[in-house]
């Protein structure tokens, strides 16, 4: 985790220069790279990707997005692994990046401290994500984090659903780490 | 977390412990380092600490340990900030009182991966902890982790209480992070 000591503005975040194999976060104002992803945590989300894209294909209430980031307030923005806007938020003219946070934040957990992870968990849900799904590819858990309510934890052998954020979806946990 | 390449027992270990000047813990036979906190970790343990001895003297429910090694099996040996041992936990001889997981740890966050931190949870339930509290110092929030795979956030303006590890308990999660 490396952080510059000066903050910025979202405007000025947005408009930094691309660096070759470095992906950023906006976290109070301050720039933070992202965690490095193994294979482990690569391979979990491209089985979380095909799950999510085949189910939303059926049960069309949203969309899918990858590495997006959303521009929480004035000094967050993050870009979760995956996440998911219902249909209400996607106006066909949006042509920024979406205000506030996704319906549905997912992180495959890699390399980050439990410290950043909880800072991102709390920012999610206080701009508006009605569910963040915590995905830890070694313990192969999911925990699901809701607004003022208990965190739900879900095993290799359970399934997962949320019925607030998506509801009528569920998959085996399995179905989640499988290959791993 | 650096690891040294040579495998110990637990009994190995606690002797080693014994002339380590590092914080160390053992996981899966492997010397690992623990997390160093910085002024808020120490802060908000104090404050625990406080919180916690006041509480057990008032109800001569148990006592209070800081950073104790616990051997949780023979390849496993964690140490969490804070532990609980229970009036019944603490009539069995001295030689087993550190065997098995405490009645309650507290691991106040400081650099561990996030990873980390849910593989100690899960270690300290499968060897009989009622309760985990992980205290985030920099997110002011207490995270109660339960047998049952159930946690609850609780933030500034909530009261903590686990009725699960320490029966009748009630604090101000405020008082934990007094002075931070």
């Amino acid at each position: 985790m490396s952080t510059t000591a000066a903050t910025m503005t979202i405007e000025e975040f947005l408009k930094l220069p691309e660096v070759e194999g470095e992906k950023m976060e906006l976290i109070h104002g301050e720039v933070v790279s992202m965690a490095y992803a193994g294979f482990l945590h690569e391979r979990v989300k491209s089985n979380l990707n095909k799950i999510l894209v085949v189910w939303l294909d059926r049960h069309p209430l949203g969309q899918l997005f990858l590495e997006t980031t959303y521009r929480l307030d004035g000094e967050e923005a993050l870009a979760p692994d995956l996440s998911v806007l219902r249909n209400e938020r996607l106006t066909p003219v949006t042509r920024e990046l979406p205000l506030g946070a996704p319906d549905l934040a997912i992180e495959v957990v890699s390399s980050e401290t439990a410290a950043r992870l909880r800072t991102k968990i709390r920012l999610y849900l206080e701009n508006g994500s009605k569910a963040v799904w915590v995905v830890y590819p070694e313990e192969r858990l999911i925990e699901v984090h809701r607004a003022n309510e208990t965190i739900a934890v879900f095993g290799q052998h359970q399934t997962l659903e949320d019925p607030g954020a998506l509801p009528g979806f569920t998959t085996p946990v399995s179905a989640i780490f499988e290959g791993l | 977390m650096s690891t040294t390449t040579a495998t110990l027992t637990a009994d190995e270990f606690v002797r080693l412990l014994d002339t380590e000047e590092q914080r160390v813990e053992l996981f899966d036979g492997e010397v690992v380092d623990m997390p160093s906190g910085g002024p808020n970790h120490e802060q908000a343990k104090s404050n625990l600490n406080e919180i916690l001895v006041v509480w057990l003297l008032q109800h001569r429910a148990g006592k209070v340990y800081n950073e104790s090694a616990y051997r949780l099996d023979d390849r496993i040996v964690q140490v969490p900030d804070l532990s609980v041992l229970g009036s019944e936990r603490l009539k069995r001889n001295i030689e087993d009182r550190f065997r098995g997981a405490p009645d309650l740890a507290v691991e106040v966050v400081a650099s561990e991966t996030a990873e980390r931190l849910q593989t100690k949870i899960r270690l300290y339930f499968k060897h009989g902890s009622k309760g985990v509290w992980s205290v985030f110092p920099g997110s002011r929030i207490v995270q109660i982790n339960h047998p049952n795979g159930r946690a609850e956030t609780l933030e500034q303006d909530q009261i903590l209480e686990d009725g699960e590890a320490l029966p009748g308990f009630t604090a101000p999660v405020s008082a934990i992070f007094e002075g931070l």
